[in-house]
């Protein structure tokens, strides 16, 4: 799940294109973490100690650990530990995203870097995967008096597709100031101490039905009656959570019951922002104002 | 295996979630299950059923869970309500109290909580 983020990260900062970070988490499934992103998240070796091994690599038919005790870049006890650390998201994204050529290792080793700095996180912490920390680097709603709200409807919005669906999005926030149109859109009103809109919308039926399939464990022909109801569910349980996080801080509000459309145009939209959510298996926009 | 006499009403809004209670109930034992897809049509039922238990959605539209556990209550004092619902926060866990309701389950529920309730309620 971590590459999700580290992915995110890489999107934001315009390192990788959602058509690259895509292909690399595609790739990433049946990818193993090669011992050079190893020795270098583990600090045993430079990345010109790397590139190294692998030139003499390309020469010899040797393994990676031999040629780098070899040269004295690694010891056996550190070969050891390289052998026998656990199978890492972030590892294996990074792989993935250097195989692919995307990124060059030096380019990764940097951004790595700036990355666990961002986050004010040591190797452990990136071990230990805290996820608050993680979601809260990427989540930005600029602009807005809501931030913190928003912030906080979209990590629980996050978790709770790991919870539900057990696949985490890629997103992408963005300030919607001209009207916005829609073939399909779920919506749901919250009211109370404060007002909010909130929606699933896409004009990809495939998406919005593969959701409901992901959520109510069950396949359908199409976006027919009951994917309709899985995705309102998915929002209605999304916002139901939500509603109790909010009341245990002491804010009280409620909640209509969702609403299915189609030809759907939003306009007049004040503070209104688009979540673009998007899985290996297609993209459904969450819009909230 | 519970008695098969015994009639269950299950009122939600959503398709998926009255089927997936309804497979949930009758893995736990044979009932005669009726649904409601809004609180007005759960106090319709209710007058002609007289169902044992009713399992209570409270977002829904034309009447919500709250209002229609109220009117179910003022049918029959002895009604056994469940509301079943996603916002369980501490108002709404109130509401349902002060209705009348007997339990409160947050969606999604636990198969075991269904199950003690049914061997608790009925």
């Amino acid at each position: 799940m971590f590459s999700q983020y580290f992915g995110q990260y890489l999107l934001s900062k315009g390192c990788l294109t959602i058509e690259q970070l895509k292909a690399a988490l595609e790739y990433e499934k049946n990818t193993k973490v090669k011992l050079g992103i190893l020795a270098m998240n583990a600090g045993f070796m430079s990345v010109d100690e790397i590139e190294k091994v692998h030139k003499e690599q390309a020469r010899v038919d040797e393994k990676f650990g031999e040629i780098a005790i070899a040269q004295e870049y690694l010891t056996s006890d550190q070969l050891e530990i390289l052998l026998s650390t656990q199978k890492q998201g972030h590892l294996v994204l990074s792989q993935c995203i250097v195989d692919k050529g995307f990124m060059t290792l030096t380019q990764l080793n940097t951004v790595m870097e700036a990355y666990i700095s961002s986050l004010s996180l040591t190797m452990d912490d990136l071990k230990a995967f805290d996820e608050g920390k993680l979601l809260n680097a990427y989540i930005h709603f600029e602009d807005t008096l809501w931030h913190e709200i928003y912030t906080e409807y979209i990590s629980l919005l996050l978790r709770n597709c790991i919870r539900f669906i057990n696949d985490v999005p890629v997103i992408h926030i963005e300030k919607v100031d001209e009207n916005y149109l829609s073939d399909w859109m779920v919506s749901q009103r919250i009211f109370g101490k404060f007002s909010m809109f909130t929606s699933l919308a896409s004009n990809d039926t495939d998406s919005l039905k593969h959701l409901a399939e992901l959520f109510n464990k069950e396949s359908y022909d199409s976006f027919d009656e009951y994917a309709q109801d899985g995705v309102s569910e998915f929002l209605n349980l999304h916002n139901g959570i939500f509603l109790v996080n909010i009341s245990n801080n002491g804010v009280v509000l409620d909640m209509v019951p969702q609403k299915i459309k189609n030809h759907v145009k939003l306009d007049e939209l004040p503070e209104c922002f688009k979540i673009t959510l998007t899985w290996l298996w297609g993209s459904i926009d969450m819009i909230i104002y | 295996m519970m008695n098969k006499s015994k009639t269950i009403l299950i009122c939600d809004d959503s398709i998926t979630s009255r089927r997936k209670l309804r497979e949930t109930i009758n893995s736990k034992g044979d009932f005669t299950i009726f649904e409601a897809e809004n609180g007005q049509k759960a106090i319709d039922l209710y007058k002609t059923k007289m169902p044992d238990l009713v399992f209570m959605d409270i977002v829904m539209p034309v009447k919500d869970g709250v209002m229609a556990t109220q009117e179910i209550r003022a049918l029959n004092k002895k009604a056994k309500i469940v509301i079943i619902s996603s916002v369980g926060t501490k108002e709404n866990l109130k509401k349902a109290l002060t209705c009348g309701a007997s339990d409160f389950v947050q969606k999604p529920w636990e198969d075991a909580h269904i199950e003690s309730i049914l061997a608790k309620l009925i």
